[in-house]
């Protein structure tokens, strides 16, 4: 007797939802390729949050090596892989869920006018060559290695980006702590402004777990 | 029946009939049934058309568990892990099907902490599959043509090298 006589399809959307939402990444992928009801159910925003709220908050690294870009997560917690990618901008507006890092600030009184932005799903990013000492140093991992977006009063908040045609804008939205860092201290930032050189048209990019910072 | 008479019995039919005896204090881990009982409907036997009587019997193996009290702290620590290591067992089921119909169960009597440990297990089944196994093991038809297929793996390249 097959596991599906009955097949999956006959579960309320939001079960499926539930049980896609407790894999890796990597898995979420996967999964759009499945059928298209899957493809769908995976790229809603309700899935992005559920999966979301699931995430542990990960440092993502990017390097600039040679021609090409490498991407290094940072995390004791996430899953660590490579991904190589190459640098066709015109690919970034997927709108895609989950389990990314976003970097951008300020450093001392010099504006760093680029961050990075990188949603494995999406394949968001932007860079900034200025930063890479800066976020392989050891000042940059030992604080940053685990935080999630805080508005300093305590709630726990979503990003949800956009690109404009002159910048980035973003919102936010409520969410949960991820649950692994339920027992963490928050680190708090103000939001900062965020900016691109590299202007589109606008359109929600990812939503996500993330960080910013400003300044030490 | 159970010794500890303090507590009222609720009764609860399967869809194949048969009827199951649970104290109250137990079956209020369902809010689907709390609701029922709130709203004065179980003076009767509960008839749960959605859950079969071999379902029914491990959902309620599973709350009389989940309803052990701990006497004292010591044994609070020590339950803790006999109650994970119950859980790990009590998803090792012989048919994947039992699975499935507890998740089923676990959604329609509205029993969030053995929803996420069904859910769970779920995803664990299939974390390791390709996508034509996970496919195979749902019994889904794949509706992408061919070209629509590349394309969904060319966008996401990277997640399937």
């Amino acid at each position: 007797m097959s596991f599906f006589n009955r097949s999956i399809e006959d579960f309320p959307e939001n079960i499926i939802a539930d049980i896609l939402s407790r894999l890796p990444v990597k898995k979420v992928i996967h999964c759009k390729s499945v059928c298209k009801n899957w493809r769908e159910l995976v790229s809603d925003s309700y899935f992005v949050n559920v999966h979301l709220s699931r995430s542990p908050a990960s440092v993502m690294i990017h390097h600039e090596l040679g021609e090409s870009y490498d991407v290094d997560f940072d995390s004791k917690l996430g899953e660590s892989f490579d991904v190589d990618f190459d640098s066709e901008l015109e690919d970034w507006n997927e709108p895609g869920a989950l389990n990314w890092l976003e970097i951008k600030g300020e450093l001392d009184d010099t504006h760093l006018h680029h961050g990075i932005v990188m949603n494995p799903v999406c394949r968001f990013k932007c860079v900034s060559k200025e930063w890479h000492p800066f976020l392989t140093s050891d000042l940059f991992r030992n604080k940053h290695n685990r935080l999630y977006v805080d508005d300093q009063q305590n709630n726990n908040k979503l990003l949800v980006f956009s690109k404009t045609k002159t910048s980035f804008e973003f919102t936010t939205i409520d969410c949960e702590v991820p649950p692994s860092d339920k027992d963490l201290t928050p680190t708090r930032h103000p939001l900062p402004s965020f900016e691109d050189t590299t202007p589109y048209d606008s359109d929600i990019l990812a939503s996500f777990h993330g960080f910013m910072f400003e300044s030490f | 029946m159970s010794s500890s008479s303090s507590s009222k019995m609720i009764e609860l039919r399967s869809s194949d009939g048969e009827t199951f005896h649970v104290e109250e204090t137990v079956v209020l881990q369902s809010e689907t049934i709390k609701q029922m009982i709130d709203d004065d409907c179980a003076n009767a036997a509960i008839p749960l058309p959605n859950v079969t009587s071999m379902t029914l019997a491990k959902v309620i193996e599973y709350i009389k568990k989940h309803a052990e009290k701990p006497k004292d702290d010591d044994d609070k620590k020590v339950a803790e892990e006999d109650l994970k290591k119950f859980d790990a067992e009590f998803v090792k089921v012989d048919q994947e099907s039992m699975l499935f119909d507890l998740v089923r169960a676990a959604n329609y009597l509205n029993i969030k902490s053995l929803l996420d440990l069904t859910c769970q297990a779920v995803a664990d089944s299939i974390k390791d599959l390709s996508v034509e196994e996970v496919r195979k093991k749902f019994n889904i038809q794949n509706d992408f043509t061919p070209e629509e297929e590349a394309k969904v793996r060319k966008e996401n390249a990277w997640a399937f090298d």
